[in-house]
């Protein structure tokens, strides 16, 4: 029999009726690998949780590589993959990086169907329905795309998303000196794009 | 040292501050997930833990190479016990008889050795210069140890012609001492033999491509749970 205590970040499974010496050695589980174990149990609500955790991740990793309008509803379908193939998991306290590495394919597959279809803009300043901000921050977000590819993630994670460094490192699995190392170098660089524009401006 | 950019401590940059109120626009508006009924995973018996991995298609194609592979060692091992291809036939000059030696053996015969004791006599036709064709059975008794070689020698009167070569006898040679003639018969691979060869090297090859894929397999999963 275990007993299940919330420490920090982590769940402790402690052996409560066992010899003295035994029940001292602790199992320490992620909650995510918690969660994902309910998942596979067929507990929705597990998943919904995890969905909420991650949600932000897999919009912003979107918002790097697909237009704006077209984000939202492939978060759903990158859930819905995730959902399917939750038992090839092997390792379920890495359940972030494999949702990312997902996300990261659907982005690729969604480029590659579009190929096919029509070319898609990120022109929502064109829309009827859009708004002043959005149009405003939909301009900022095509110059962090004209930056190298290892900043657009970080960037966005972090200014769209609203995540801090570590939060980016953990969720993503990225090593933190790399994510840090991506911001600053990103935000160099985008401030000089920004610097003839109005938002470089204001500065 | 407070690094705002990096975990939101200490003061903020007025730019980044900006770039903060402006992107934050598009964040990500959180909306109930549908799932579908169907999409929810099975729940396992035990742990909940992925099912049935012993029988993964991977696991499949990687045991199914391996038992491909042990059947063609077998298949060549026991294909030793097999008498030799090549037989030494002792013929003397305008003879019609002559031995052959060590037929079960897989390491060639001591020439001078102790020969009786190792070759077995042969009846054949006479010698017409360097042509000549075993054309003979073994006399009887055959020893069960030649009995390979002498049915592949009586064979030769089916149409079978063994190549013969004439070899210059050498001087330390007991047989070129008594005048004799030293011929070595090769025997071609039969057509059950080459079919069998054929075979063998067809569920190698089958064997190999089984464990390429299994090894791509194997990679792919370990690049989708990266």
């Amino acid at each position: 029999m275990y007993e299940v205590k919330a420490t920090g970040g982590m769940l402790q499974m402690i052996g409560t009726d066992m010899p003295a010496e035994a029940s001292s050695q602790r199992i320490e589980i992620s909650p995510d690998a918690a969660l994902v174990a309910a998942v596979r149990a067929g507990d929705r609500d597990a998943f919904g949780r995890l969905y909420d955790s991650y949600s932000r991740m897999v919009h912003g990793i979107l918002l790097a590589r697909v237009p704006y309008g077209e984000v939202d509803d492939l978060v759903q379908d990158v859930f819905l993959v995730a959902l399917r193939k939750i038992d090839a998991l092997r390792d379920a306290g890495a359940f972030g990086p494999w949702l990312a590495m997902i996300t990261r394919n659907r982005a690729m597959d969604f480029h590659r169907r579009s190929r096919d279809t029509a070319e898609l803009t990120d022109d929502i300043a064109t829309t009827p329905n859009a708004v002043a901000p959005e149009a405003e921050a939909t301009e900022v977000l095509n110059f962090i795309r004209q930056l190298p590819e290892a900043y657009h993630e970080p960037l966005i994670l972090r200014f769209v998303e609203g995540m801090t460094g570590p939060e980016i490192a953990e969720r993503t699995g990225l090593a933190p000196a790399s994510v840090r190392v991506n911001i600053h170098r990103g935000m160099k660089l985008l401030r000089e794009k920004l610097g003839g524009t109005k938002f470089g401006r204001e500065h | 040292m407070s690094d705002y950019l990096w975990d939101k401590t200490g003061e903020p940059e007025e730019d980044v501050e900006r770039l903060e109120n402006l992107l934050g626009a598009l964040r990500y508006q959180p909306r109930p997930l549908e799932i579908p009924a169907t999409a929810m995973p099975t729940p396992t018996a035990t742990t909940g833990a992925r099912p049935a991995t012993l029988f993964s298609r991977p696991r499949l194609a990687l045991a199914a190479s391996l038992v491909l592979t042990m059947l063609a060692g077998a298949w060549v091992l026991s294909d030793r016990g097999e008498p030799r291809k090549t037989q030494l036939v002792e013929v003397k000059q305008g003879s019609t008889t002559g031995r052959v030696e060590g037929t079960e053996t897989q390491t060639p015969p001591k020439v001078g050795a102790d020969e009786n004791a190792s070759a077995v006599q042969v009846e054949l036709p006479k010698l017409e210069g360097d042509k000549a064709v075993v054309a003979t059975a073994a006399a009887a008794p055959v020893p069960r140890a030649y009995r390979g070689a002498a049915r592949r020698l009586a064979a030769g009167r089916q149409g079978f012609q063994p190549r013969l070569k004439v070899n210059s006898p050498a001087p330390h040679e007991e047989v070129a001492a008594n005048g004799g003639a030293r011929w070595q018969v090769e025997q071609p691979l039969t057509p059950q033999q080459r079919e069998a060869t054929e075979q063998l090297m067809l569920a190698l090859r089958l064997a190999s491509a089984k464990l390429n894929y299994a090894q791509r397999e194997m990679l792919e999963i370990g690049r989708a749970e990266k």
